[in-house]
């Protein structure tokens, strides 16, 4: 019963549908602070939804759904705005603001509505930007960068918004493989080192295996498989779900499994 | 961040600049018209306003009453309307992540004025019993939800769909007014006079209820400024930064339409202010809302207040407002649209 309420997140029966679509179903879910949480499964098996579910970003239909032992719907948004954070997939933004501009958003929910960032908001900021790799940047125009640039921007708001869980919502699927991996270094840093929570769609199944402690297995918006990175990600799951001929096995250079695609078996 | 003290202190200055132009075109225009009158006597008509008409004895009697009851209240009005047109502009763009977006182009001026007519057309059978603002701001609202209906999917829209739906919604409602104005048979002068936007024969009672509105307006916009601010990054990510999107966007979508229905009604459809000016500050003082909404309402009622003497003291014929709006307007927007396309296939 310990563990139970050591949860950060207790996911309890929850399901959730798009008119008449049904997106989750029955979703049973405990996270546990200080730990990186994958959430792995095909285009359309519920992750965005999951994730939206969890920052309070949608209500679930049924089931309930708590952080810190508190509905999420009975939190302040601002409140929440302190404890979670996301990074989404889809960035685009229509009016020329500097990166820094951007990045200071992620101090919102800390800046009274008519105040200004103060000192520690900008040395915030400056942090969340070198740790991303993108120091220097402060006054260039977001409309002016990369798609990948954009990313890296949207993460060092995420970064800057200080919150002891992050969530990230296919965060680097615009990024090229160092970016990626600066990305994942970082957010992983901050479970280690700071006790923060991770909990991140990833398209990437080696990522998975590489970065994260646990996973969650989704398939047609069921918990296919929920546990350790070793036990979730067999070939026999792989097979199963994604519906592809695979091997998976230890890498001594990494040291954690990686797994080789052989073909697509549907 | 030297860079943002150095521009906060720049936009400071442009806001008093800008406030200090407004001042003085208003006193320039009042003395401008058939009866010439000099900037120095304008004054003189005003300060006697507070101290029981005194000091005008060695002035043309007829000065006071030109500038007090003619001139003014239609100088004030057109500049109230110019700037909550600009501000309405700068608040749909941002809740709607459009820069094309204003009461124009989606089709909410359109609405208000399909409203208006039929108050009017009523008006003109029915004694005047029908209020004229009222059903306008039911027009606009009724398109306002017309246009966001037609162009979202699961409650989620691209916002130039929303432009498209704008485009016909306000096509269908003009050939409603179309139909109106064929209803009105004879009187049909006085509802397209209307339409084409105009500020003559303006009264201090329609200052009034446009500044009432249009600092409704502007309050609850400024409220919102920063949070409109974070809605730039998609409603995704605003709201995990403790933003609540969909309440924002009600109460600013209502309150624009709210202040788009009073300027349409007080003054027909004059476009694409909304577009121009938000447009044009923003390349000067930057997206920021907190100083894009303050700035746009003074330029807006300087660009407005001065089209608006243009077509009553310049011109030799009296052009209706709307007309010269949308003359100037309308290219003004091929001109935007066409380096946004720019910028997206480059």
């Amino acid at each position: 019963m310990s563990a139970m309420s050591d949860a950060l997140f207790d996911v309890r029966n929850v399901s959730f549908s798009y008119g008449e679509k049904d997106v989750l179903r029955d979703i049973n879910l405990t996270f546990s602070p200080k730990k990186f949480y994958g959430l792995i499964g095909p285009n359309g098996s519920g992750k965005t939804t999951l994730l939206d579910l969890l920052i309070g970003n949608l209500e679930p239909a049924s089931g309930s759904l708590s952080y810190k032992g508190r509905k999420i719907s009975g939190y302040p948004r601002r409140e929440l705005a302190r404890e979670l954070s996301l990074v989404p997939q889809d960035f685009s933004i229509q009016f020329s603001y500097t990166v820094l501009d951007v990045v200071l958003m992620g101090r919102h929910p800390y800046i009274p509505r008519f105040g200004t960032p103060s000192s520690h908001d900008l040395e915030v900021a400056q942090m969340a930007m070198a740790a991303i790799g993108i120091k220097g940047f402060e006054n260039r125009f977001v409309t002016e960068l990369s798609g990948g640039e954009k990313q890296r921007v949207v993460a060092a708001r995420a970064l800057a918004q200080e919150t002891p869980v992050l969530i990230l919502d296919e965060a680097t699927s615009n990024l090229d493989i160092c970016h990626t991996l600066e990305i994942f270094q970082v957010v992983q840093q901050r479970v280690r080192q700071k006790g923060d929570t991770v909990i991140a769609a990833i398209h990437d199944l080696n990522l998975a295996a590489a970065y994260c402690d646990e996973i969650i297995f989704l398939q047609e918006g069921r918990v296919f498989s929920a546990g350790l990175a070793e036990d979730v990600l067999t070939e026999k799951n792989i097979r199963e779900v994604f519906g592809v001929e695979n091997r998976v096995y230890y890498d001594e250079f990494s040291c954690h499994h990686q797994i080789t695609f052989l073909y697509a078996a549907k | 961040m030297t860079a943002n003290q150095m521009s906060g202190r720049r936009c400071a200055g442009l806001t008093f600049l800008l406030l200090t132009a407004l001042l003085l075109a208003i006193v320039v225009a009042s003395g401008m018209g058939y009866l010439e009158i000099s900037p120095s006597e304008v004054l003189q008509v005003l300060v006697a306003q507070f101290n029981d008409g005194a000091g005008l004895d060695n002035m043309n009697q007829s000065f006071p009453f030109v500038v007090m009851e003619v001139r003014l209240p239609r100088i004030l009005t057109s500049a109230i309307v110019g700037g909550a047109l600009a501000v309405v502009g700068v608040i749909f763009q941002a809740i709607l992540l459009n820069p094309l977006a204003d009461p124009y182009t989606l089709g909410i001026s359109s609405g208000a004025a399909f409203g208006a007519s039929l108050a009017l057309l009523l008006n003109l059978t029915l004694l005047s019993v029908v209020s004229v603002p009222l059903f306008a701001f039911l027009g606009a609202l009724a398109t306002l939800a017309a246009v966001i209906y037609l162009a979202s999917v699961d409650g989620r829209f691209a916002s130039n769909t929303l432009i498209l739906s704008g485009v016909i919604v306000a096509a269908i409602l003009s050939a409603g007014i179309g139909f109106i104005k064929y209803m009105a048979d004879e009187q049909v002068g006085v509802i397209i006079f209307w339409l084409m936007g105009s500020f003559a024969a303006k009264n201090w009672s329609d200052v009034g209820v446009t500044l009432a509105i249009s600092l409704v307006g502007l309050m609850v916009a400024f409220f919102y400024a920063r949070d409109l601010n974070i809605m730039s990054l998609g409603p995704r990510a605003a709201e995990s930064l403790g933003v609540d999107c969909v309440r924002m966007r009600k109460i600013l979508l209502v309150t624009g339409s709210l202040v788009t229905a009073v300027c349409v009604s007080v003054s027909g459809i004059i476009g694409f202010v909304g577009l121009i000016i938000p447009h044009l500050m923003r390349m000067v003082v930057g997206p920021d809302n907190r100083r894009l909404i303050p700035t746009s309402f003074l330029a807006g009622a300087i660009l407005m207040l001065s089209a608006d003497t243009v077509t009553r003291a310049v011109l030799p014929a009296e052009v209706p407002i709307g007309v010269l709006t949308a003359l100037l307007g309308g290219p003004f927007f091929c001109y935007i649209f066409r380096s946004r396309l720019g910028e997206r296939y480059v």
